[in-house]
């Protein structure tokens, strides 16, 4: 049975809405559409757009769009791999039909979402004449999401170097922007820095039932980099910095073989970062690179660096869930794989969070951790079983699934790069094997399930 | 799980690894895990036959074509996209067709085994992980008499070892059990 192909042709035009506010929006179909708050920008970016940068944020709308459109058949392909044929107006051609630019959009899609994708460009007239000058005072510039990562790799940036920074966040999530100016004003605050949020939103008008929308949206992160990438442009920065922990940014399968098809996140892949690093310098005819400062951390280091600086509390305003808000009480469910990971680093990096935080406490008083039903235990599960197959890098070792994945997904291009990530996913381990016993003092069930092969 | 995935046990097409999760939860000795586990493994091997490309993409990986390999992966395949990524990484650290499928029969014993050691209850699960030093090491002959053949005639569908009727009548009653039980759920 061929995989499941969709067809789109997104088209976009400026209109004003009746905030006074002039939006991008682009057609996806004939009842909806997608819709950047480009003003945004420009009030933020106080610089011209090349025209290839504003190519750059219509394909990466599109992307968006359809990967929310365009649902996955499981059935049908048990990767829930889909053909997708998109087609968009830009300004140059010339440059977007190239075949090598083609393919790295192609790799990138690939990458992130398991998808084939075929593009197409059709040319139009270029619109983007209402920013100011052509050259930039070259901030900083970073993506910031809101989550823990972003909280705690920002306030360590700062606190090596408080020159200024844009902050720049692509708004898809409720409650994400009063989230994001509330973090940027504290850390702004402990590090005399200027740190400036730059929050445009993307959002579908009009969009099918939430049931008919695919779920995944994988293909998502290439709009926020784009967005990043594009302030970059205008800004004259050479680079984008992305603040993911290292563990998270390879984010090794917790189960082998997880890696492949679509429902793992690769939105901070060292190899995402490089294709993204080679299309962004290609638009913006320079080089600009996408880079993992943190790479060499993991999440509770990061933590714990933020919980020396003071700002525990804003660690604790942010968040990672990926169910959240779960229903009004805008809690994290307490047992996805984020906010198991948030768990882990939080209590190993020293900062302890109020009962009444999590919808299911796995991590807290050991009546609530025993009382979780077994149904939410698979995340947990997942991540002690886990722990056995790291042990298998100590002493040096480089395990064959190890081996297969790093070099396979493209993290590292060359096996003797390896070391630094078997270092990191070892101190990883070991703040696991840490909690596990803190969880057998405080009488944690499930801290008594891992056999002594994983906590020796 | 938001992110379990892939060769998943979930898909409708999984109702043999289901079974094989089933006998592992009845308490079954390594030898009839082993042999069930074999099973699974051939039924995926069909399906991967019948889906990929598998002389082609033995061939552009003995050449080191990672082009090639590419586009097979994105143009080629019918469908077993999560097979053909998984088979694509094997392909990164190993050349020679023989070599390749070991490591990717190998990686789906792995990955599977492991998603059934996360869906069963943690006795069962403690259970199997002790097991399974033995099962792999009962795995060992099938999976190289397995990869000789794949590698020899790589597009013809391995078939399965010869049971007794009353074990096929078994097989059956349990694969629409499950499939009854999947649909309710």
């Amino acid at each position: 049975m061929p995989r499941t192909e969709h067809e789109f042709a997104v088209t976009f035009s400026r209109r004003g809405h009746k905030d006074g506010a002039d939006y991008l929006v682009g057609q996806v179909t004939s009842d909806t559409w997608v819709r950047f708050a480009e003003y945004e920008l420009a009030k933020s970016v106080f610089h011209r757009f090349g025209s290839r940068v504003g190519d750059l944020i219509r394909i990466a709308l599109s992307v968006f769009a359809v990967d929310r459109m365009a649902r996955r058949d499981w059935r049908r392909d048990s990767g829930g791999s889909r053909v997708i044929r998109l087609s968009v107006n830009v300004t140059d051609t010339d440059f977007w039909r190239d075949a090598t630019v083609i393919r790295l959009l192609i790799e990138i899609m690939e990458l992130v979402g398991s998808d084939t994708w075929h593009f197409e460009f059709h040319g139009c007239e270029p619109e983007f004449d209402y920013l100011y000058t052509d050259e930039g005072s070259a901030p900083r510039v970073c993506m910031y999401s809101g989550g823990l990562d972003s909280v705690a790799g920002l306030a360590r940036i700062l606190h090596q170097d408080p020159s200024p920074i844009l902050a720049v966040t692509t708004g898809h999530q409720a409650l994400q922007r009063r989230r994001v100016i509330e973090h940027t004003a504290r850390l702004s605050a402990r590090y005399g820095a200027d740190l400036r949020p730059i929050i445009p939103r993307a959002a579908l008008v009009n969009p099918p039932e939430w049931k008919r929308q695919e779920p995944t949206q994988r293909c998502r992160s290439f709009l926020f980099a784009a967005i990043a990438g594009a302030v970059a442009c205008a800004e004259g920065s050479s680079e984008v910095m992305v603040l993911e922990n290292g563990v998270g940014a390879i984010n090794v399968p917790l189960m082998p073989g997880m890696a492949v098809g679509a429902r793992t996140t690769k939105s901070s892949h060292p190899r995402f970062l490089r294709l993204m690093t080679d299309i962004l310098s290609g638009v913006a005819g320079r080089r600009i690179d996408y880079v993992l400062p943190h790479r060499g951390r993991t999440k509770a280091e990061l933590v714990r660096a933020l919980a020396e600086d003071g700002l525990s509390e804003v660690a604790l305003s942010s968040v990672s869930c990926v169910h959240y808000p779960v229903r009004a009480a805008a809690k994290q469910c307490g047992y996805c794989p984020a906010c198991i990971g948030r768990r882990q680093a939080m209590l190993s990096g020293g900062i302890n969070e109020p009962n009444g935080t999590y919808q299911y406490d796995l991590f807290g008083q050991r009546q609530l951790v025993n009382a979780v039903p077994n149904d939410k235990l698979d995340a947990l599960k997942a991540n002690l079983l886990h722990m056995e197959d790291l042990r298998e890098l100590e002493d040096g070792g480089t395990p064959d699934w190890f081996l297969q994945y790093v070099l396979g997904t493209g993290v590292e291009e060359h096996a003797e790069s390896l070391g630094p990530w078997a270092d990191l996913l070892r101190r990883y381990r070991n703040e696991w094997l840490e909690l596990i016993s803190l969880g057998r003092s405080r009488g944690w069930r499930w801290a008594h399930w891992p056999s002594p092969c994983v906590a020796a | 799980m938001a992110e379990n995935e892939t060769l998943d046990l979930d898909h409708r097409n999984s109702g043999r690894w289901r079974i094989l999760q089933k006998t592992i939860e009845g308490g079954a000795r390594p030898e009839e895990v082993a042999e069930e586990l074999f099973r699974c493994l051939i039924t995926a091997v069909k399906r991967v036959v019948e889906r990929i490309p598998l002389a082609e993409f033995l061939d552009a990986a003995k050449r080191n074509d990672e082009d090639a390999l590419a586009n097979i992966v994105r143009y080629r395949c019918k469908d077993a996209r999560d097979y053909a990524e998984l088979l694509q990484q094997a392909a990164c650290v190993n050349r020679d067709a023989s070599s390749i499928l070991d490591s990717f029969l190998r990686a789906i014993v792995r990955a599977m085994l492991r998603r059934i050691q996360v869906r069963v209850d943690w006795p069962t699960s403690a259970r199997l992980r002790l097991a399974r030093p033995a099962i792999e090491s009962l795995m060992n002959g099938p999976i190289v008499a397995l990869v000789r053949k794949v590698a020899a005639h790589p597009d013809r569908k391995p078939s399965l070892p010869p049971r007794s009727a009353e074990q096929r009548q078994q097989d059956h009653e349990k694969l629409l059990l499950l499939s009854l039980r999947h649909k309710e759920r």
